[in-house]
């Protein structure tokens, strides 16, 4: 059963903390939408940039702007979602779970997993529901990947290969995402929080990873991690914000092949061992008596997964149930990230010249040249 | 010896970051014009700058302190020509003693007569508009040049290949895909230039005395053919030199889309686009929306194998029969390239492996 729209009750009050290029390029229009369906109504932004808040209540005729956080507690509101840059996540969602709201908070959930376990704690502490923004969760060829893996459709897993990332675009406003001291990592916090979510999330906790990268002294722009499951199968990640990738995941089943393609929500690719002939296809909800209730149903587009996770968090907060996608979740591919790093060694660069080479070992160990 | 970098995210200048800073050879302020093209060169923990490059009093504070700034930036015709002037303007105010900057070959066309050489006239009347905006951009310092004190000398390398190589991402794409080509069975001469051997080049040129005012050819010491650069990309993708389509060239006929680019990159329609009225303008923007729409696509399929597209472009450069002469490099700067184009060619696959391309037998 559906329960897309949560009609028939008052609009839910929502506070938007952080109004950068995230909030403007995909918060907003999400907001507005489901303003637009009576399902929320924000009233409260805030961020320190009141030009940007300004614009923003611009958008939203009945929000409040306010310069500090200290509304929190202070206002009627509902839920929070928490999108400022993520050295504020752990302060601005503690805080408005204090006040008695539910959050979204923006991937990754927080800097590291000790500030991710304080957020989970205090959601424990104060009763409330604590999510975070993993929208992939909600695309309907993710699921069906989860369903094809969880029922060995095509019995078990042989091994999988993920590659993930192009070109950096993002309109960045700053240089915070490629400081060390503001952005907590490069290609692997950015994209890899949403890739390795996925791997978790399909194939369970790795018992092995090697994990390199070709940060110089600086953030990685490209990383590579080897995963190795208890089940015996192996699977690689791939990432890169400096050239592009094949985009693509692949994953090899005992009678055959499944590919997904990056940024697709609802195609999938499938191939029959020994075949030379390859399905593609999108899906599409067809629910059956045996199919499980959903608060959400699975999305075709981006968009519909970003309003997903929102709406997910409505219904949650109304009826007292668990997000799809809460905190304690978040923080899996965060532990993994946080491994990653602590075992990092430097990605192979056979263009180097070999004093360039023993000046990039010292550069990544955190030496001088 | 102080750089400023002007393109320090694109192919030519992320490497000579790269290899300035783990090499030691020159102290690097990468300049860039967007805080998203700060993603490869933050690997390194670097002093840069993000700078509107029109906005001089804020380009000569990023300049500051800098010897010589080296001038790789990429774009179409506004790109390359719009930034010269306050670029020039900014560098004098900020003192800097010489501008390296990267032209390239294509000013003598991309398949030049026999006998070219730096000295050959330039024409800006060519078929490709990036060829003529290199011609006009050339005539731009040239014509700054008395403006200020900041020396400027020129490079005009051809096919720079190495890691981050569109010729090399493309045409193993090509080879993966079956629509790699080559013209005249891959005779041509390719003019190739590794791009450590432009690194080398570019720095020559920032130290050479009595070069101000100069543009030089450069390109790898041996003379390469399409087919000695094809051949160990196409077998690095597990095909073989005989998988290639041998292609002849078509026959290129100007799109109204080409026409209209060309036209509005003229000189004349430059100075007198502002006193056309807009009704004007607006009536030819709408006479050619009314043009028939493009035939339909033949709705009988091929044998679904697939088919190489061949550009002009590329069509242009494998016919080229002229190994670029490097003697007045060598000559006035000691270019003498280190890198062989069989090591350029392996450290360049060994990228591709890097980058996730499906390469095999790479070191």
């Amino acid at each position: 059963m559906s329960l897309d729209t949560p009609a028939a009750k008052a609009p839910c009050k929502i506070a938007l903390l952080g109004c950068g290029a995230v909030s403007e390029l995909y918060y907003a229009p999400a907001l507005r939408h489901l303003e637009s369906e009576g399902a929320a109504r924000v009233t409260a932004l805030f961020d320190p940039d009141a030009g940007r808040a300004a614009k923003f209540c611009a958008q939203f005729p009945q929000a409040v702007s306010h310069p500090d956080e200290s509304f929190l507690g202070k206002v009627p509101l509902d839920l929070a979602i928490v999108a400022s840059p993520v050295s504020f996540h752990e302060a601005h969602a503690i805080g408005a779970l204090k006040a008695g709201l539910a959050v979204l908070c923006e991937k990754p959930l927080a800097g590291d997993t000790k500030a991710g376990e304080r957020m989970i704690a205090a959601a424990t502490k104060y009763g409330q529901i604590l999510a975070v923004g993993l929208l992939r969760r909600f695309y309907s060829n993710v699921q069906f990947t989860r369903q094809m893996i969880q029922n060995k459709t095509w019995g078990a897993v042989v091994s999988f290969s993920i590659q993930e990332g192009g070109s950096f675009n993002w309109p960045a406003r700053s240089d915070s995402l490629f400081r060390k001291e503001t952005a907590g990592g490069g290609v692997l916090i950015d994209i890899g929080v949403h890739v390795l979510d996925l791997v978790v999330h399909w194939f369970g906790e790795p018992q092995k990873m090697v994990y390199t990268d070709d940060a110089m002294g600086g953030l990685e722009a490209n990383c590579r991690v080897e995963l190795s499951f208890a089940s015996g199968f192996k699977g690689s990640v791939q990432l890169s914000r400096d050239w592009k990738t094949a985009n693509l995941y692949v994953i090899e089943f005992e009678r055959g092949t499944l590919r997904l393609h990056a940024g697709d929500a609802d195609k999938v690719e499938l191939q029959m061992r020994n075949s030379d002939l390859l399905l593609e296809g999108s899906l599409k909800v067809e629910p059956g008596p045996d199919s499980p209730e959903r608060a959400v149903l699975p999305a075709s587009t981006f968009p519909q997964a970003f309003l997903a996770q929102i709406r997910d968090l409505i219904f949650a907060r109304q009826t007292g149930t668990r997000p799809a996608i809460p905190a304690e979740e978040g923080i899996r591919s965060l532990r993994l990230i946080e491994q990653c790093y602590q075992n990092r060694s430097l990605m192979d660069m056979p263009w180097l010249t070999l004093q360039e080479k023993k000046s990039s070992q010292l550069l990544a160990a955190g030496g001088n040249r | 010896m102080k750089w400023a970098v002007l393109g320090a995210s694109g192919f030519v200048g992320s490497r000579f970051v790269e290899k300035m800073h783990l090499s030691g050879e020159a102290t690097v302020r990468p300049i860039v014009r967007s805080f998203s093209s700060l993603a490869r060169l933050a690997r390194f923990e670097l002093d840069w700058r993000v700078n509107d490059l029109t906005d001089v009093p804020q380009l000569t504070q990023a300049l500051e302190g800098c010897d010589v700034l080296l001038h790789s930036i990429v774009g179409d015709e506004s790109v390359i020509l719009g930034s010269i002037p306050s670029v020039y303007q900014a560098a004098s105010q900020a003192g800097v003693r010489r501008i390296v900057y990267l032209s390239s070959s294509s000013v003598h066309g991309l398949a030049p007569d026999i006998s070219t050489t730096e000295e050959t006239p330039l024409s800006d009347q060519q078929a490709f508009t990036y060829n003529n905006a290199k011609v006009r951009a050339e005539r731009l310092w040239a014509k700054l040049r008395p403006t200020g004190k900041v020396e400027v000398v020129g490079l005009r390398p051809s096919i720079v290949f190495g890691p981050r190589s569109r010729w090399c991402s493309d045409i193993a794409q090509d080879a993966r895909a079956g629509t790699a080509y080559l013209l005249r069975e891959g005779a041509g001469i390719c003019n190739s230039i590794y791009i450590d051997n432009l690194l080398q080049a570019i720095l020559l040129a920032a130290v050479a005395s009595g070069v101000d005012g100069h543009y030089f050819l450069v390109r790898d010491r041996e003379s390469v053919t399409w087919k000695d650069f094809y051949q160990p990309i196409v077998e690095a993708c597990g095909a073989q030199l005989r998988d290639v389509h041998q292609v002849e060239a078509p026959e290129f006929r100007p799109t109204w889309q080409d026409r209209l680019a060309s036209l509005r990159a003229s000189p004349l329609l430059r100075i007198t686009k502002p006193l056309t009225p807009r009704v004007a303008i607006r009536m030819g923007k709408a006479a050619l929306e009314a043009l028939p729409a493009p035939p339909e696509p033949n709705p009988w399929p091929g044998d679904g194998k697939p088919r190489p597209h061949v550009t002009a472009e590329m069509a242009a450069l494998q016919q080229c029969l002229w190994p670029m002469p490097c003697t007045k490099a060598e000559k006035m700067l000691g270019y003498k390239p280190e890198t062989s184009f069989s090591e350029g060619m392996k450290r360049s696959l060994g990228w591709l492996k890097f980058a996730g391309y499906p390469v095999q037998n790479v070191g």
